[in-house]
């Protein structure tokens, strides 16, 4: 593991000459000149110095973000929510030429009153980028890997639906963040980009039935480094195609060899290691766009860390998906219709999270699932959205066995159900 | 359930690691021998005065180039529109800055997923700017591109 960091450090040193070098080959004018986006411009005309943080003209100020609204009806139990999903605020700030700052801070479920279970706060990303050259650079702090394609992606004006997928919600953990360092690269000649980046581990204790990977995601807050993990992403562009693979691998126990010990488990860096593999595709031409996305997750050790923390984890879990859209605009000439889309999507996915179970497992088949999503995007503009969808679902049977204390009067689980999903959504 | 200790860990973490690495090998190989899938000859420049040339036979076969220009921040995408007009684009995008992805089709934006057309359009949000665009000018046989100030875009 060691041989790990050195890498990194060495890589650090090889190039902090780059990245640490003033070039500074032309001359500053009005900082307030055109070709801002229209957040830098709002602000610029308020007369604050925002946009350069008052260090200097050639640095530079970037406020932008994104949220999300919903009214989501449960069919099957007459249920009616809405909710302010989340509202993000970006802020990043070039300091100089190689050097830049990007943060992210969410709101989710609108509001955070202590002691209640309300909504959260949190920091989705805060990390330094160093660049080498136009094409490499370095990030280090908390920041999302490249695993699948919501999680790097996943402002509401670009996918389908009022929801993320759900195999990008339970088998890939989306917004999944960590703290740690990732190198970007992109090929000179070919179209061809890759990252590697090593992150904290996950934490087996924070795992909840039915949650998939979300309980053990460390989020940057105080998150143990007592185990690591390493995360790999490569992707080609062919065409009007995306390729991806993407790959993780890490350990899941957070203990320190003192307190594993004492709870006769094991510990170290890649202690109980859980794996993850994903590829996909994504087609856009004209009109037309599809994406496909496949994740296999094994956890060959979930008998132990059952034993350990009894959350009934699986021993492996699997996902896919696939989604075909049709902006109806597009073929449409009239002018009133430009840079406007009305999208037209179908989505279906297949998810199951215990594919395997350990011996000391207990089968859940509501967790068997299949999802058909149907529904409209209305973009105005490109940075604003109208959805409006139908989720249908089905899952395996429940399992009476999982019920430890069952009312005495319950509603009969439904494997069929439906949901009718509206949502708005932006981003600048 | 046989259980995997860190030494097995590390040889299977290491085969992967090589496998991956050989199919990332083979699949360049593969693609740099496929000619349509857009792929982008590098050219390395310097900046005289804030002005970088190019020699036009550089577009006799390739009609897109990417240039990059010692100590200049980004990229630069280099296109021969038609006989005798250029496009130059700076492969930055106008929404945070991030170095754009040379795609198949146009420019990527892997921070927020912004998408171009090849000339610069904005065909996916969250940028709702296009590209700037650098000058250009034919001198005799030269392609000369005017280097713009690339955090004012």
């Amino acid at each position: 593991m060691k041989g790990i960091f050195i890498c990194f450090f060495l890589t650090l040193c090889l190039f902090q000459e780059n990245v640490f070098a003033q070039n500074t080959d032309y001359s500053n004018t009005d900082k307030h000149s055109a070709g801002l986006t229209p957040a830098q411009k709002l602000i610029a005309e308020t007369g604050e110095d925002l946009l350069t943080g008052n260090s200097g003209a050639s640095s530079q100020t970037v406020l932008s973000g994104y949220g999300q609204a919903s009214f989501q009806r449960n069919n099957q139990y007459q249920d009616n929510r809405v909710n302010l999903d989340r509202v993000v605020l970006f802020v990043g700030h070039q300091f100089n030429k190689k050097i830049a700052l990007f943060t992210e801070l969410e709101v989710e479920d609108a509001k955070v009153e202590g002691g209640k279970f309300l909504g959260t706060v949190g920091m989705e990303q805060a990390y330094l980028k160093f660049s080498f050259n136009p094409r490499q650079y370095l990030v280090a702090g908390l920041f999302i890997p490249r695993i699948g394609i919501t999680n790097e992606n996943h402002l509401p004006i670009n996918y389908n639906g009022v929801e993320r997928p759900m195999v990008e919600t339970f088998i890939i953990p989306s917004t999944w963040r960590e703290i740690g360092v990732g190198f970007y690269s992109q090929l000179s000649t070919l179209p061809i980009s890759y990252s590697i980046a090593l992150v904290n581990g996950l934490n087996a204790g924070g795992f909840e039935h039915g949650t998939g990977l979300q309980g053990g995601r460390g989020e940057g807050q105080m998150a143990s480094a007592n185990n690591i993990a390493v995360t790999a992403a490569v992707n080609a562009y062919v065409q009007d195609f995306r390729f991806q693979i993407s790959g993780y691998a890490g350990g899941t126990v957070p203990l320190t060899k003192y307190q594993a010990d004492s709870l006769r488990t094991v510990s170290g860096l890649f202690a109980a290691p859980l794996y993850l593999g994903e590829a996909d595709v994504q087609y856009d031409k004209g009109g037309f766009s599809a994406k496909a996305l496949g994740v296999y997750v094994s956890y060959p050790d979930a008998d132990e860390m059952n034993t350990l923390y009894a959350d009934n984890s699986p021993q492996s879990m699997y996902g896919a998906y696939v989604e075909a859209a049709y902006d109806i605009f597009h073929s449409f000439k009239n002018p009133m219709f430009e840079n406007k889309k009305l999208i037209a999507f179908a989505r279906y996915e297949r998810l199951n999270m215990n594919a395997s179970i350990p011996s000391n497992g207990i089968i859940d088949g509501t967790l068997d699932q299949s999802h058909v999503i149907l529904g409209f995007n209305f973009l105005p503009i490109n940075n604003v959205t109208i959805k409006a969808d139908v989720r249908l679902i089905h899952t395996g049977p429940e399992n009476k066995a999982l019920l430890i204390n069952p009312p005495p009067v319950m509603f009969p689980y439904p494997q069929n159900n439906s949901f009718v999903n509206i949502g708005i959504g932006y981003s600048f | 359930m046989q259980k995997m200790d860190r030494r097995d860990f590390l040889k299977n973490g290491c085969k992967a690691c090589l496998l991956m690495g050989a199919g990332v090998f083979i699949g360049t190989s593969f693609l740099e021998s496929c000619a349509s899938i857009g792929s982008m000859a590098l050219l390395k420049a310097k900046s005289i005065g804030g002005k970088v040339s190019i020699p036009l036979s550089e577009f006799a076969v390739q009609k897109t180039k990417l240039v990059r220009v010692s100590g200049y921040e980004y990229d630069i995408a280099v296109r021969e529109v038609s006989e005798g007009n250029y496009l130059a684009l700076l492969m930055k995008c106008t929404h945070a800055g991030q170095p754009l992805t040379k795609t198949g089709a146009g420019f990527y934006c892997t921070l927020h997923g912004s998408r171009f057309t090849p000339t610069g359009i904005v065909e996916n949000g969250p940028a709702s700017q296009p590209l700037a665009h650098m000058p250009v000018a034919v001198e005799g046989q030269q392609l000369v591109i005017t280097l713009i100030d690339a955090s004012k875009v």
